[in-house]
């Protein structure tokens, strides 16, 4: 059995905290206000999240064509 | 779907409620009005001020009435020019920025209107802030003749009130202060202190939640204080009702009808006779010129220097008299009587406490039931003494000069009667033991029966006063007389120029509102 070439939801969560860690961290330096930038850009997560499994999807399929 | 992307998916949305919450409350963390916080019944953060003024003119010939009514803001009340009420409006606006709060305060109108001698003056500020959230105050500073006669109704504001012929006050969550009133006076205050003091009249006082000083006041006074302490000082005739609290009076011209629960009662200089009972703590009275009746559950009662006769219940607890001029009647259940100067006698019964009465007069009879008896007369012995004691001692001194039948039995205990003169005949027990004396000294006169189960004892004792001084009096009573309030009824018709009163129906002009001042910012207490 192989193994899958990423995980969506893995790389979702792990770019997700990696952004809230580096607004978070300006945010205490004084750089930006976070609430206002988290709220607007929040929802891009679930975009990312999104664009990821249709990648794996079609990764999946085309792997498998390819093995036929 | 997989359990990791459902977890995953809750995550997200969890994450982004939490943003978009935040971001709909920031900075709108308001508990009541726009601009504001309420704590405490008051209103907190940046407010501006305006002011309005208004006035009446009087009708001669009759006292004026004048009634005012209020919320969320002081009312003060002085005496001013006859003939004329004056009011001045101070409009605290909570709004951030004074071009809201002015615009606001434009819409606050201040009312005074009237039907001949009566002026009513009042806001329109229930129907300005119905459905509204904006803090408002409206203080009120009005100065009417002396000889009128005030009603303040007022909520969440303080009442402060002084000069005028008559008071009828009621407030709630503020302070109450009434000063220099020459007729009656009638208070009814909530969750606020409340201090009356140089009343002309008579008071009628109710207090819930907060503390009441009274002082000076010439007629009778009526008091209902829960759930505060009360001091009362140089009244009239005084009745209490004080429930949770704790109560102090001092001077006294007339009688003092106490009725307490939960609550110390003490009084001192009382003219009158004293009627005072309370229950879980203490009654203690000082110079009395009359009776005294104190009952105390679960409390014990203390008097000294009574000019009358006392009668005193407790209960688990004892009985405290010094210097009592007439008949003591005392029932200490759970408790002792330890009394000292008795100049009338007393008749005491006790259960689970001793008797000591160091000085006494008159004729005595004591029942102590599980408890011992200390007799000790100190001037010669010519009224009758019974004294038993069940489960304890009797001891009788017996001073010089007395003249008594004495008739004295011990159940269980030792018999002595080591008094010069006393021609005994002893019956039961041993010699110089004996259970039961009978005899005569200085030939006979009132009859002594003592009874216990334990020692009965008689020791000769030299003659004294009963009491180290004479029963003190109460000191003067009756308010000073600067502390009176001004002379009612000033002549209206000294007004310079009285104008016409119009009816209610057709509100008189003569007020017109001033231009809102200037306003000034400022910044409550605790105020971010």
């Amino acid at each position: 059995m192989s193994r899958p070439a990423f995980s969506p939801e893995g790389v979702t969560l792990g770019v997700c905290l990696v952004a809230l860690g580096v607004l978070w961290t300006l945010g205490n330096l004084g750089r930006i206000e976070i609430l206002p930038v988290l709220r607007t850009w929040w929802p891009l997560s679930l975009a990312l999240w999104g664009v990821l499994e249709l990648v794996d999807l079609f990764i999946r399929r085309s792997s498998g064509r390819s093995l036929r | 779907m997989s359990a990791r992307k459902i977890g995953l998916l809750i995550l997200l949305l969890g994450f982004g409620a939490v943003v978009e919450t935040a971001w709909h409350v920031r900075g709108d963390w308001r508990i009541g009005p726009e601009g504001c916080r309420v704590i405490g019944g008051r209103f907190y953060g940046p407010s501006y001020s305006f002011e309005q003024a208004a006035e009446r003119a009087l009708l001669p010939g009759e006292a004026p009435r004048l009634e005012v009514k209020n919320a969320f803001g002081g009312v003060s009340v002085t005496a001013g020019a006859p003939g004329m009420v004056k009011v001045k409006l101070r409009k605290v606006v909570f709004l951030p920025t004074e071009e809201k709060a002015r615009a606001f305060a434009d819409r606050v109108e201040l009312r005074l209107s009237g039907n001949g001698a009566q002026v009513k003056v009042g806001t329109n500020r229930d129907e300005i802030t119905r459905g509204e959230d904006v803090g408002l105050e409206t203080h009120l500073e009005i100065e009417t003749p002396p000889d009128t006669v005030v009603e303040v109704r007022n909520e969440h504001g303080r009442v402060d009130l002084s000069g005028t012929a008559g008071a009828d006050v009621a407030a709630s969550f503020d302070g109450v202060a009434i000063e220099r009133i020459a007729g009656a006076v009638k208070v009814g205050a909530r969750n606020g202190d409340v201090r009356v003091s140089g009343v002309g009249g008579g008071l009628e006082l109710t207090a819930r939640h907060g503390n009441v000083e009274v002082s000076e006041v010439r007629g009778a006074a009526k008091l209902d204080v829960e759930h505060g302490d009360l001091k009362a000082r140089k009244t009239g005739a005084l009745e209490v009702a004080i429930r949770f609290g704790g109560l102090e009076a001092e001077g006294v011209a007339g009688d003092l009808v106490v009725r307490g629960g939960h609550a110390e009662l003490r009084a001192t200089d009382v003219a009158g006779r004293a009627e005072a009972e309370t229950s879980f703590a203490g009654i203690h009275l000082a110079r009395v010129g009359g009776d005294v009746r104190a009952s105390a559950k679960n409390g014990e009662v203390t008097a000294e220097d009574v000019a009358g006769g006392l009668f005193a219940e407790t209960t688990h607890d004892g009985v405290s008299l010094d210097r009592v001029d007439g008949p003591v009647q005392a029932i200490a259940d759970h408790g002792g009587v330890d009394a000292r100067g008795l100049a009338k006698g007393a008749k005491i019964r006790t259960s689970g406490g001793d008797v000591s009465l160091d000085g006494f007069a008159g004729p005595v009879e004591v029942e102590a039931e599980r408890g011992s008896a200390r007799l000790a007369p100190r001037a010669a012995l010519a009224a009758a003494v019974t004294a038993s004691a069940t489960h304890g001692e009797v001891h009788l001194d017996v001073p010089e000069g007395s003249r008594f039948d004495l008739d004295a039995e011990s159940r269980r205990g030792d018999l002595r009667a080591e008094v010069p003169g006393l021609a005994t005949s002893e019956s039961g027990g041993e010699p110089g033991r004996a259970h039961r004396v009978v005899g005569k000294l200085g030939g006979g006169g009132a009859a002594v029966r003592l009874r216990a189960d334990g020692d009965v004892t008689l020791e000769a004792k030299p003659v004294g006063p009963i009491a180290d001084h004479p029963v003190a009096r109460p000191s003067a009573t009756a308010p000073p007389a600067e502390a009176q309030a001004p002379a009612a009824a000033p002549s209206v018709t000294a007004s310079p120029k009285p104008r016409a009163v119009p009816a209610e129906a057709a509100p008189p002009p003569p007020a017109p509102p001033k231009a809102p001042a200037a306003p000034k910012e400022e910044e409550a207490p605790g105020a971010p």
